[in-house]
């Protein structure tokens, strides 16, 4: 499962982790976010995340 | 049912979604003095950097709030609030009608009085149209000085400095961020944004501008000239409380709201930089949005979402530099016992906050991202780190 980065703020989203203040699991794939989930640190929605290599 | 939002910033805009969601018989409309559709305002910093462009940080068009179901109205300021008639006065002098309305005003950048400032001109960063007169400015400029030592202003002076501007900061307080970081830990900052060529003048008494293009100030009883070509205040943030107040809302440093985020006058809610809660002003995004989709709960159904407070941030990259707070940190001291790892040459500054029987009550982490998550985890556990102390603050993370 890769990372993802938000090409905003640079929040990194990591799979292993989650992000518990959305309610979102550990173990869950960025591709598996819900339409309405955005990044905690600035609020930019998930096609604004660039997956990093 | 009209739900009606004033302010489009990231509070109503998460308001308006969660409405949506909430009541779809309901209609919902945003008004927003801004003439630009929602932008994502940490992004202004690299617009600022000339990185970005304003588009890169709109996540939607007008037509897809629209599409939403959202009657998005941008350049368009509400001026007055009409309680006993549940009425929103506009800039064009139109009213409109409001069952439930939720106050998203935000906040103004806040710009203590500099001597000479209203002859010379100085900027704050807020807005769109902020971020673009700043970026023209940086064309006619070689020397900036940014007047306020915190996150934002060290944001500003990276940003300034990747323009390629020599940049200065200049601090009233003894060190940089002193709510986070201890006088060591902001000697290392200051040491690493002195390498990206921003200088760092602090426990500043006095600003002042006494011609166009320079700025002085006033350290340890003397006076210092810097060049500044472009004055740039962070000063911190100001709520816009004015269209509340002139409804009769209650309101201190914010709207005042309870735990329901209601204000003092039924039917009217608050949310984000501009609302006070149990005297917290947070100023950040992760209690704009939390607050915002308690108010959107309660404004369809009242008493439905108890909001408990946000978590403040505690991981942030000043100036390019990683920079986490864990637990309490103590910058001015406390009862914990504090070591220290001070390690400029490799830009690192670690320090480890214990009680008495080596549990770990707080940590700050400066250049180390590595470390958040176990020190927190650490901090969390409530265990005794007993021997593992000294590798812990060596940056030794992983159990032998
Ligand atoms: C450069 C910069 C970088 C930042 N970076 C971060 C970060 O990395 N992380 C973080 O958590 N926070 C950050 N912040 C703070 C964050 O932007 C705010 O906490 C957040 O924007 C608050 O959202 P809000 O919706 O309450 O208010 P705002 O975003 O200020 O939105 C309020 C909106 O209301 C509109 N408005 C006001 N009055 C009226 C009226 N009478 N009629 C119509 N419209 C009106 C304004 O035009 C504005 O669009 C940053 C702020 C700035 C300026
Ligand atoms: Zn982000």
């Amino acid at each position: 499962m890769s990372k993802w980065e938000c090409t905003v703020c640079g929040w990194i989203y990591d799979p292993q982790v989650g992000d518990p203040s959305q309610g979102i699991q550990p173990g869950t794939p960025f591709e598996d976010l819900p339409d309405s989930w955005v990044c905690p640190e600035c609020g930019a929605p998930k096609d604004m995340f660039e997956e990093l290599g | 049912m009209h739900l009606v939002i004033v302010g489009g910033g990231v509070a109503g805009m998460t308001a308006a979604q969660r409405l949506r969601a909430l009541d779809p018989a309901a209609s919902v409309t945003v008004f927003d003095a801004d003439p630009h559709p929602y932008y994502l305002r940490p992004g202004l910093i690299e617009v600022v950097a000339g990185l970005k462009h304003l588009s890169d940080i709109t996540p939607h068009s007008r037509e897809w709030y629209e599409e939403q179901g959202i009657s998005y109205r941008t350049a368009t300021q509400v001026t007055r609030v009409d309680v006993p008639s549940r009425l929103v006065q506009l800039d064009s002098g139109d009213t409109v009608a409001y069952d439930r309305l939720l106050l998203s005003t935000g906040a103004d950048a806040f710009c203590p009085p500099v001597p000479g400032a209203e002859r010379y001109g100085v900027f704050t960063l807020r807005s769109a149209e902020n971020a673009e007169r700043i970026l023209g400015a940086t064309e006619k400029s070689r020397t900036a000085v940014i007047v306020g030592g915190g996150w934002l202003g060290l944001e500003m002076a990276r940003a300034l400095a990747v323009r390629g501007l020599e940049a200065s900061v200049v601090e009233r307080e003894e060190w940089l961020l002193p709510g986070q970081l201890d006088r060591e830990g902001a000697g290392v900052l200051s040491a690493l944004l002195h390498e990206q060529g921003i200088h760092v003048y602090t426990a500043v008494a006095e600003v002042t501008l006494p011609e166009k293009g320079l700025l002085r100030v006033v350290k340890d009883s003397r006076a210092v000239t810097i060049r500044a070509e472009l004055v740039v205040v962070a000063a911190g943030i100001r709520c816009r409380t004015d269209l509340a107040l002139r409804a009769g809302t209650e309101a201190r440093r914010g709207v005042v709201v309870d735990d329901w985020l209601a204000t003092s006058i039924s039917g009217i809610y608050a949310a984000g930089d501009v609302a006070e809660w149990r005297g917290h002003v947070y100023g950040i995004i992760p209690a704009a949005r939390d607050q915002a989709l308690a108010a959107a709960a309660n404004m369809v159904e009242h008493g439905s979402l108890r909001y408990r407070g946000s978590t403040p941030l505690n991981t942030l990259k000043v100036a390019g530099v990683d920079l986490a707070i864990i637990g309490d940190a103590q910058p001015r001291g406390g009862r914990g016992q504090e070591l220290r790892h001070i390690d400029p040459a490799n830009g690192v500054y670690r320090k480890l906050v214990l009680d008495g029987h080596t549990r770990l009550l707080g940590a700050v982490l400066l250049g180390d991202r590595d470390g958040v998550r176990p020190l927190q985890a650490l901090a969390r556990s409530g265990a005794s780190l007993g021997d593992r102390v000294q590798g812990l603050l060596a940056g030794e993370y992983t159990l032998p």
